[in-house]
């Protein structure tokens, strides 16, 4: 599981290497046939099927597929996985979902200096004991598997999340508040649509549980973080009047 | 018309708003939708428990917000369906009749 390990730029290690999260630890055992991943009692284990000879496509399944459970355990912890790019300026973090093929991955790579990238199509929001969130990357699994460059980040690198912002195209830049209620539907949404993708699948009752568990934490970080839609077009900057939106939270946050 | 919540439903509280989903979709599609409630269908919702029907759920918001059940009895019936064909309630045909055949 070197190769996972790499690709998240954590220390994951074989042959019976661990993730631990304050609360939970996944087991990831490699045998000669198989790989058993393992998080009890939050959720049963799996063995998924591993070819010795490391050949890419096996290698970059197995590794997907671990990474699919390790997604599982975290969401126990509070962590919810958005379809979102996401930026940061300092202080400032905004998460920016998007279903695919909508400016996910170009509003990561448009955004000039001080802002910067910390993921392109998956993030892991990640509460804390003070009630703040933050973000985490996760893999592009789509550019690893096309061997383009990039699509792997270092998954213990982290931002606070000031702001969650559903972007879409637009023929003007046009940001707005969105209430919290409609938030935690789209934040839903955007969850499910990575869920619905995720392999090794798990017994109907842990899957069911698990959309419970995301709904729930789509529910929480909607009602502590401001959220807004935001189009613009394709070239648009978006990223100053979203500043100057935010100016006020971060103030708010600061204080506090 | 008997409704009830339908089982693999799960709600949740945002900033004072009830907001739904609907958890039947098997694993690796999409959940269901996910809708919010204003505040009466809030309300229905929460007066929703297999045994009370239309009328009765009707007759029981007239009362708290005084006015007749005549008055909101139309607003019900359609917060019902629209739950119902959201897939969030089930609509059972209500008590079978007691009377021998």
């Amino acid at each position: 599981m070197s190769y996972l390990g790499d690709l998240m730029h954590a220390d994951v290690t074989a042959p019976a290497g661990s993730v631990r999260d304050s609360d939970t630890t996944v087991r990831i055992e490699s045998t000669s046939g198989t790989v058993r991943v393992s998080c009890e009692p939050l959720l049963p284990s799996v063995e998924l099927p591993y070819v010795k000879s490391l050949t890419r496509i096996s290698r970059f399944s197995a590794a997907l597929q671990v990474s699919g459970y390790l997604s599982r355990a975290l969401e126990h912890a509070g962590a919810l996985m958005l379809h979102a790019s996401f930026i940061r300026d300092g202080r400032l973090g905004v998460a920016l979902p998007a279903s695919g093929g909508t400016g996910k991955t170009t509003a990561a790579r448009r955004v000039p200096q001080p802002w910067s990238a910390l993921c392109d199509d998956a993030v892991l929001i990640v509460p804390d004991a003070e009630g703040s969130y933050w973000a985490h990357p996760w893999p592009t699994w789509s550019v690893i598997f096309n061997r383009e460059p990039d699509g792997t980040w270092p998954i213990r690198d982290s931002s606070p999340v000031t702001a969650v912002a559903f972007i879409g195209r637009g023929a003007t830049v046009d940001l707005r508040p969105l209430g919290p209620a409609a938030a935690a539907v789209r934040a839903t949404t955007s969850a499910e649509q990575l869920a619905a993708g995720r392999w090794p699948r798990l017994p109907e009752d842990t899957e069911q549980a698990g959309r419970v568990l995301r709904f729930e934490s789509a529910c929480s970080l909607a009602a502590a973080v401001p959220s807004f839609t935001l189009t613009y077009p394709r070239h648009a900057d978006f990223w100053t009047p979203l500043r100057a939106a935010l100016a006020p939270h971060l103030q708010a946050s600061s204080i506090s | 018309m008997l409704p009830r919540r339908a089982d693999h439903v799960a709600t949740c509280r945002v900033a004072g708003a009830l907001v739904l989903i609907s958890l039947s979709a098997p694993a690796g599609e999409l959940a269901g939708d996910v809708c919010v409630l204003n505040d009466t269908g809030s309300e229905v919702w929460g007066l929703v428990d297999g045994r009370r029907d239309m009328a009765s759920i009707a007759g029981q918001l007239a009362k708290w917000h005084g006015v007749t059940a005549d008055a909101i009895e139309q607003d019900v019936a359609a917060t019902l369906e629209d739950l119902v064909s959201g897939g969030y309630l089930r609509s059972d045909a209500g008590p079978a009749d007691p009377s021998p055949p």
